[in-house]
């Protein structure tokens, strides 16, 4: 045998550790491949349990695989628990993914998503506040922010956050101008509030809350003609939505010319709600504005033989009170 | 059982059933009377309904709550017809009166420099403080005040406006309601033992937290009759100063504590801003201390609500 062929064969030699690993290890990554793909599979046609298995055993039988698979299958394991509502399992995945990928954005926003739904809302904060230092302008963030900042009442953040979301973002989410609108109303900026609502309603004109925060917008304007319109379509859209009817009762019964109206609405609410406080105001309220000032005292009377303490009742006892 | 003793029981169940299922939470009907309610007294003239005063308590750093609970007041309508402030509380109730947008004052609060309050705050400034134990001047931060809002005087304040300083010399509470903002506004904050005091009228000034740390008398003797204080909660448990400054801002707090228990019960309504954890010195919490207060006073607001409607009642159901 000549040198050459010495040297060939041992280099050949040499290679077959190195072949032997890149056929195992490609027949590793195609089995890890397919094992995240039966974990998504399994959580996406509801089957949890099965979902939770197989990535707890990817999680413990490939403990060196590369940090990308184990971001994915960390994410469906971490998602499968939100699923399945067990949140604080949830929170575990997700922040022990993060030791392992700390700027990984899809990780920080499900886990600022996970405390603004267990109402973690500083936690929520700081954890979108980090995608955002990770990826400008990222939309979920943007939008978990202007939905925190509602949450906790800081309005103005809250504002700007949506803003910012409907300037980014190209989907036109109905939800999303209803709830800028809603932030805008609950700071007074009412024109503002009404145009997004408007905007809202466009997007989708069979929504009822988006009719009934316009009614509720136009009402602060002073325009009650239109806030009649629009809960009255809130109504028609929803008619067991009791919060619509009361307010619309409500209204109708502290003006003169619709208070007769409102007592006959209210009288046939209470034979199927008999406990209801507000009924029973909405019913001295519309006795009072016809004038029948005595009679609407004695029906505010039944308030007080209620036997659950409310605002209602306080007011109710302020008022016999003072007469 | 006969069939028409079955239909009458499956209808019951269905009526008891339908009931639980349909009927409105308690707490949501008192939101819908609430919130109708609120818009009637936030429309009534001054003359039909309580006049509001709203006092803004001592607080250093702690004090930017202040700036969330006042745009959550004001955004929900609140009518505000007097404000007294003391320290940070002055500072915050004098800008906001004195029409800063509350996003600049949020912006400059947490942008705040020390060259904002004193020239003095360099290596010049810090060995003579060392050696010849002269004091830090805050003449800078009165020219900052006079700055941002334009000279103005507390006679052209929207809102009337009181704020507290101490004569260092007397002990005496001091009550700056007229005459130059600006002057007001940095003695009420002029920290002692760092800055010197403020000549005025033969007296020397100082941060006013020292005599009042809330000062909730004030308003009520401005007129109001309905008090709204708000309080940046301070925390001794969970925090231990870590320099000269924190330690004279601890007794200023520890003095306030004393001070503020009887300032609580004195106001009608008492706004609790949970910034206790966070440092009076510590800058890079100005953006939180904001939160907490917005967070705060929005979880008190419904409650507050409540109570001034009640006070109100006369005119809101009329």
């Amino acid at each position: 045998m000549s040198l050459s062929k010495i040297i060939i064969f041992s280099l050949c030699l040499m290679l077959v550790p190195l072949q032997s690993n890149a056929i195992f290890g490609l027949a590793g990554r195609v089995e890890q491949k397919q094992k995240i793909a039966a974990a998504r599979e399994a959580y996406a046609k509801g089957n949890y349990g099965e979902a939770i298995k197989i990535c707890e055993d990817f999680l413990m039988q490939n403990q060196d695989a590369p940090k990308r698979r184990t971001r994915r299958i960390y994410s469906v394991l971490g998602d499968t628990y939100v699923a399945l509502g067990n949140y604080d399992k949830a929170l575990l995945t997700y922040s022990e993914a993060l030791e392992l990928l700390p700027k990984d954005i899809g990780l920080n926003l499900s886990l600022a998503d996970l405390y603004y739904k267990t109402e973690l809302y500083d936690k929520a904060i700081e954890f979108y506040n980090k995608t955002l230092q990770l990826e400008e302008n990222n939309e979920g963030a943007l939008l978990g922010l202007g939905r925190t900042f509602l949450k906790i009442g800081f309005l103005s953040k809250s504002r700007q956050y949506f803003k910012k979301y409907l300037e980014e973002s190209n989907q036109k989410d109905p939800l999303v101008y209803y709830e800028y609108a809603n932030a805008n109303f609950l700071s007074n900026n009412l024109n503002t509030a009404l145009d997004y609502a408007l905007q809202a309603k466009r997007l989708n004109n069979k929504n009822p809350d988006i009719y009934f925060l316009i009614a509720k917008i136009y009402n602060n304007l002073n325009a009650p003609k239109k806030a009649r319109l629009n809960i009255d379509i809130a109504l028609q859209l929803s008619q067991n939505r009791e919060d619509i009817f009361l307010t619309s009762a409500l209204w109708k019964a502290y003006e003169t010319e619709t208070a007769s109206e409102a007592l006959k609405e209210i009288k046939r609410y209470q034979k199927e709600n008999p406990d209801s406080q507000l009924a029973i105001f909405i019913e001295f309220i519309s006795l009072s504005k016809q004038g029948k000032q005595k009679e609407a005292l004695n029906v505010l009377k039944k308030i007080q033989n209620k036997n659950e303490d409310s605002f209602i009742k306080t007011v109710s006892q302020q008022i016999l009170a003072n007469n | 059982m006969p069939r028409y003793t079955k239909i009458i029981l499956i209808f019951s169940v269905l009526c008891f059933l339908g009931q639980g299922l349909f009927a409105l939470p308690q707490k949501d009907e008192d939101n819908i009377l609430r919130e109708f309610a609120w818009q009637e007294f936030t429309e009534l003239p001054q003359n039909k309904r309580p006049k509001i005063g709203v006092t803004l308590s001592a607080g250093a750093l702690r004090g930017a709550s202040h700036i969330g609970v006042m745009e959550v007041l004001s955004e929900s309508g609140l009518p505000i017809d007097y404000m007294s402030g003391t320290s940070m509380g002055c500072i915050v109730g004098a800008l906001y009166n004195a029409g800063m947008p509350l996003d600049h004052l949020q912006e400059l609060v947490n942008n705040i420099k020390t060259s904002y309050i004193s020239r003095d705050f360099n290596i010049g400034g810090i060995l003579k403080y060392l050696f010849t134990e002269k004091l830090f001047s805050s003449e800078q931060f009165q020219e900052f005040i006079d700055k941002e809002v334009g000279s103005k005087n507390y006679e052209d304040l929207p809102i009337p406006f009181a704020c507290v300083s101490a004569d260092i010399k007397t002990g005496e509470k001091v009550i700056f309601d007229s005459g130059p903002l600006a002057l007001g506004v940095r003695a009420s904050m002029n920290l002692p033992g760092v800055f010197e005091p403020v000549e005025y009228r033969q007296r020397l000034l100082v941060d006013g937290g020292v005599v009042d740390y809330m000062p909730v008398d004030l308003i009520k003797n401005m007129g109001a009759d309905f008090t709204i204080t708000v309080y940046a909660l301070p925390s001794f448990a969970n925090s231990t100063p870590s320099n000269v400054l924190g330690y004279v801002l601890r007794m200023g707090d520890l003095r306030g504590a004393v001070l503020t228990e009887n300032a609580e019960h004195e106001a009608d309504f008492v706004i609790l801003s949970r910034v206790a954890e966070i440092a009076s010195t510590d800058r890079s919490q100005t953006g939180t201390a904001i939160e907490i207060g917005a967070s705060s006073a929005y979880q008190a607001l419904p409650q507050l609500k409540e109570k001034l409607i009640i006070r109100g009642i006369h005119y809101v159901f009329k």
